[in-house]
């Protein structure tokens, strides 16, 4: 199940509504007639019903809690315990993110934003970064039909923030269409760069034997697929924002493993990198003791 | 409930600018656009069969609809005349990878093929039904009928598209 390193499945599979329901109360005639495919409006309602379900278990980016939380979900798992025991030396709260697939990009553009929102020093570069990738997808070879609804959103959504309050910023977060536009947005330039990256970035996909074409349009591209190595390396050097992943998992001992994502190695320690913390599974924000 | 379904302004917004730029500058052999003005999430388009194909001079309508959260995800295409293709289901759904996300696969398609994401357009989905016209993959069919006849009895293949295309053109 898990395919690569800090890669998840969040989605259990589920099973389209039964055929043999429908088949046995219908005439014989109707039954020779009818195929056992689903209509477009089953597609339709299933799949949605689907994603009301997974809504109606948590909200795409959650209220920060207490780290103990994360005690409390391994508390039968003792290699967890011991690393989650360990972290809290350093880190005491931590924000979840919907498991839909998208909780790399979502925990990354939320910690990213609320950032600017408490480094104002740093709000302004953070705007420039952002609007430069309106050029780095064209050379992608992005269509601007493809991506200027979600650039625009994700634009405007950051202008916001010196006026905007962090409750408001949890809010459109939590607002589907605008927290998955930004997304969408951090997805194509992730696959923006790869693209034009693509001489350094091919040889990590040797044995998944697919070009970086391939890999973007099936991996990057697409709503709801996982993050891995790759996503993260090149979203934080696109944007020039480092990450730390701190990875919990069930090796012995308390060390949390802790990769690190640095845009460029010369700045590292001149600013602090955003923390998300990955167990098997799930990406989610965390946050530094004070 | 967290909003799950939202509004769908994003997919508005993007259904009305590729139907501009559909309006401006089509592909030749297909026009589409909304039913009716006031329902943006429901389409009507119309297919003109390539030439060198049994589907040449006919002219086949199809709907799109689109879920609320378009581009995110796919529209539904279905012919809504008679449609004999093995890629296409009796009810007139098209079933080709472009309409279908990476991870959603009901008819194994292979890795490599075009998988839906928002990059794609009304446009490219389209232009990629007219090359499945021209060329069916019956290793993902849909009509496993067709798919036999098309592989085994190619002349009686032709020859039932044949008449399902002079019946579009109300012969």
């Amino acid at each position: 199940m898990l395919k690569g390193f800090l890669r998840h499945k969040s989605i259990q599979p589920l099973t389209p509504p039964s055929p043999t329901l429908r088949a046995s109360n219908m005439t014989s005639q109707e039954q020779n007639d009818w195929q056992p495919e689903l209509t477009d409006e089953q597609i339709l309602a299933f799949e949605q019903k689907i994603k009301d379900e997974e809504a109606e278990k948590i909200p795409l980016v959650c209220q920060k809690e207490s780290i103990d939380a994360l005690e409390k979900e391994f508390q039968d798992n003792k290699p967890f315990l011991e690393k989650v025991q360990k972290l809290k030396e350093t880190n005491d709260e931590l924000r979840k993110c919907r498991g839909d697939g998208n909780c790399f990009f979502r925990a990354f553009a939320f910690a990213w934003f609320e950032s600017l929102m408490r480094n104002p020093h740093i709000f302004k570069a953070g705007v420039e970064k952002l609007k430069s990738t309106t050029e780095l997808l064209l050379s992608g070879g992005f269509q601007e039909l493809a991506f200027e609804d979600f650039y625009d959103v994700t634009l405007n959504q950051l202008e916001q923030i010196p006026d905007s309050d962090p409750d408001l910023l949890l809010v459109n977060f939590q607002t589907e269409e605008i927290s998955n536009s930004i997304v969408m947005h951090l997805r194509f330039v992730t696959s923006a760069y790869l693209k034009i990256h693509s001489a350094e970035y091919e040889p990590f996909l040797i044995v998944e034997s697919i070009s970086i074409d391939q890999f973007c349009a099936q991996e990057v591209e697409a709503f709801g697929r996982e993050s891995d190595h790759l996503q993260i390396t090149a979203l934080t050097k696109a944007l020039d924002v480092p990450v730390e992943v701190l990875y919990l998992d069930g090796s012995s001992g308390d060390h949390v493993a802790v990769h690190e994502f640095w845009p460029d190695e010369a700045s590292k320690g001149s600013r602090k990198a955003l923390q998300l913390i990955y167990r098997p599974g799930h990406y989610d924000i965390l946050y530094r003791k004070e | 409930m967290y909003d799950s379904k939202g509004s769908g302004s994003t997919a508005l917004k993007r259904l009305m600018t590729e139907y501009r730029e559909l309006t401006l500058n089509a592909p030749e052999g297909i026009m589409a656009g909304p039913v009716s003005e006031d329902n943006f999430f429901e389409w009507e388009a119309l297919i003109t069969g390539p030439e060198g194909t049994p589907f040449e001079g006919g002219i086949f309508p199809a709907t799109l609809k689109f879920p609320r959260d378009y581009p995110l995800s796919p529209p539904v295409m279905k012919f809504t005349c008679d449609f004999f293709h093995p890629n296409v289901y009796q009810d007139g759904t098209v079933c080709i990878s472009i309409l279908h996300a990476p991870g959603d696969d009901p008819n194994m398609y292979e890795s490599s093929s075009e998988r839906w994401s928002p990059v794609q357009s009304v446009e490219k989905i389209l232009l990629s039904v007219v090359s499945m016209l021209a060329e069916p993959n019956d290793e993902s069919g849909a009509n496993i009928d067709a798919c036999k006849i098309w592989r085994s009895q190619r002349e009686r293949y032709n020859d039932i598209v044949r008449a399902n295309t002079r019946k579009t053109l109300g012969l």
